[in-house]
């Protein structure tokens, strides 16, 4: 009855920034990435791209809360590089790894379809 | 359509399933068996709902 | 690789085995990324690939037993072919029909209508009783049937070719009659569950097995087997080939449910260290069956196109970036 529309819970509303940062007020090269209408998908995966990085000192996530649907990413980085920096690198490293999946998917279909041909 | 004449409404027999027609007033029975218990018809509009 | 950031690459190159390929279902290894990758990708097959359902009926005529909002949400569930969904509209933010939903980039219209003639035989209202105005767009029945019809290329699976009879959706007595007009649009799991193109998707780690050999050899035919018997799943067995030896081989790494009763086992016998388990964190084992909307390969990779897409969408925006990294460049020089 009262129940939120099932689609809140991944169209941006209207005015809102689908992500903003948020630099701590105490700690240099720290701060926090608030995403709207993304979950543990994002999140997690955001996390452990971070985590991969050398100069990343602190990367972690939580979701709030189940009914505000948003995640807030907390990056904190060496001297030599800042949250934004990797956050933007990790998201690239993400995009390109998955380039390369899809590319190794179409390959991998070829080379099983093959399999009969060449006795695999 | 005129508010002091309401127009008749027919119904169904729940045992013998004869078409009655009822106005205010009238007594609740079926004319062909007397059966005291009477259904509405299905609205002749379209009717929509979200396939949930 | 350098980019204009400045920043190094700390990028993985997935590799992936394809074991099983079928029309609804495929099997495969997934290697060098890690659980979180492999847990995204479930989780957008599952709830974010974007297929088409039944969104909107409307009933002019339903005499049958089952009311007009049950033969609705039964017809919401029938899985329709959505190979054209990831190029489709979604309703909502379609400017062809501001937003009604009706219009050919983001809807399909199907028709309906069953009587049962006055014969005492019921009438069975199936799947296949819908009719389509877009070919693209039909119940899977119905596709496979036609398939079937022209002797399709693909490979059938017999359970399914036998099975021509749709899904039921109502079945009509002597005189009852249902007449409606249905909508489908595009839409996703996560909005509702009709929309998933994913019956299961799920992973494993895959298990590395070893056995110490020397240790092996110091228990009796009897116990071997009791360890052998042990494990709940049919993980180990004793060789048949070398019978005069009777060495403990393992037969399934894979049957292996990490129930960790093998090595209670070996415990339990004195022998500690005797078998050693553990999972490979960057080696994965999907299984992936489809609902039939689309093809379990079509779902891998719409499902990569879907988070790279997501991924696209949580990149900063040049106002974002200029509002964080000024005021850090004042204090971190």
């Amino acid at each position: 009855m009262n129940a939120p529309d099932r689609y809140e819970r991944f169209v941006v509303p209207e005015g809102t920034k689908k992500v903003s940062y948020e630099r701590d007020t105490k700690i240099v090269n720290a701060g926090s990435f608030t995403i709207e209408r993304e979950d543990h998908t994002i999140g997690n995966i955001l996390r452990m791209q971070l985590h991969r990085d050398p100069n990343v000192l602190f990367a972690g996530y939580k979701l709030p809360h189940p009914l505000q649907y948003k995640i807030l990413v907390r990056v904190h980085t060496a001297n030599q590089s800042t949250p934004t920096q990797a956050y933007t690198q990790a998201i690239n490293d993400l995009d390109k790894e998955l380039e390369n999946l899809k590319q190794a998917f179409e390959d991998e279909k070829i080379r099983y379809e093959e399999r009969p041909k060449q006795g695999y | 359509m005129d508010p002091q004449q309401p127009e008749p409404v027919s119904y169904l027999c729940g045992d013998c399933g004869a078409e009655n027609t009822l106005k205010p007033g009238d007594v609740i029975q079926c004319r062909e068996c007397g059966y005291r218990i009477l259904y509405k018809k299905r609205t002749r509009r379209i009717v929509q709902y979200e396939a949930r | 690789m350098e980019r204009a950031a400045g920043g190094v690459s700390y990028q993985r190159f997935p590799r992936v085995r394809i074991r099983e390929l079928k029309d609804d279902y495929a099997k495969f290894e997934l290697r060098d990324t890690d659980a979180s990758m492999a847990n995204a990708l479930r989780r957008v097959m599952i709830a974010e690939v974007p297929t088409v359902a039944i969104d909107l009926v409307e009933i002019e005529v339903n005499s049958s037993v089952l009311n007009d909002e049950f033969i609705a949400h039964r017809l919401g569930l029938i899985p329709l072919t959505s190979a054209a969904a990831m190029a489709m509209r979604f309703s909502r933010d379609c400017d062809a029909c501001d937003g009604d939903g009706s219009c050919e980039y983001c809807s399909v219209e199907f028709h309906l209508a069953a009587r049962a003639t006055d014969s005492d035989q019921t009438l069975e209202v199936t799947s296949n009783d819908l009719r389509s105005t877009d070919p693209k767009v039909c119940p899977v029945d119905q596709a496979r049937a036609y398939q079937h019809a022209l002797g399709g290329t693909e490979p059938f699976d017999t359970a399914a070719a036998a099975d021509q009879r749709g899904i039921l959706i109502v079945k009509l007595r002597r005189g009852q009659e249902l007449r409606l007009r249905a909508i489908a649009r595009k839409g996703i799991g996560k909005d509702h569950a009709k929309w998933s193109p994913a019956a299961t998707v799920t992973f494993m780690y895959e298990p590395e097995i070893r056995i110490n050999e020397e240790l092996m050899e110091t228990l009796t035919l009897e116990e071997k087997r009791n360890l052998v018997e042990s494990s709940p799943t049919k993980v180990f067995n004793i060789d048949p080939n070398t019978q005069q030896l009777y060495q403990v081989v393992v037969e399934d790494a894979e049957a292996y449910t990490y129930d960790d009763e093998v090595i209670k086992k070996a415990d339990a016998m004195g022998k500690p260290g005797l078998i050693e388990i553990n999972a490979k964190e960057d080696s994965f084992i999907f299984t992936v069956e489809t609902t039939g909307a689309i093809t379990a390969y079509e779902l891998i990779m719409n499902a990569i196109t879907v988070l790279r897409q997501k991924l696209d969408a949580v990149r900063l925006q040049d106002d974002d970036a200029d509002l964080g990294e000024l005021g850090a460049h004042l204090v971190g020089g």
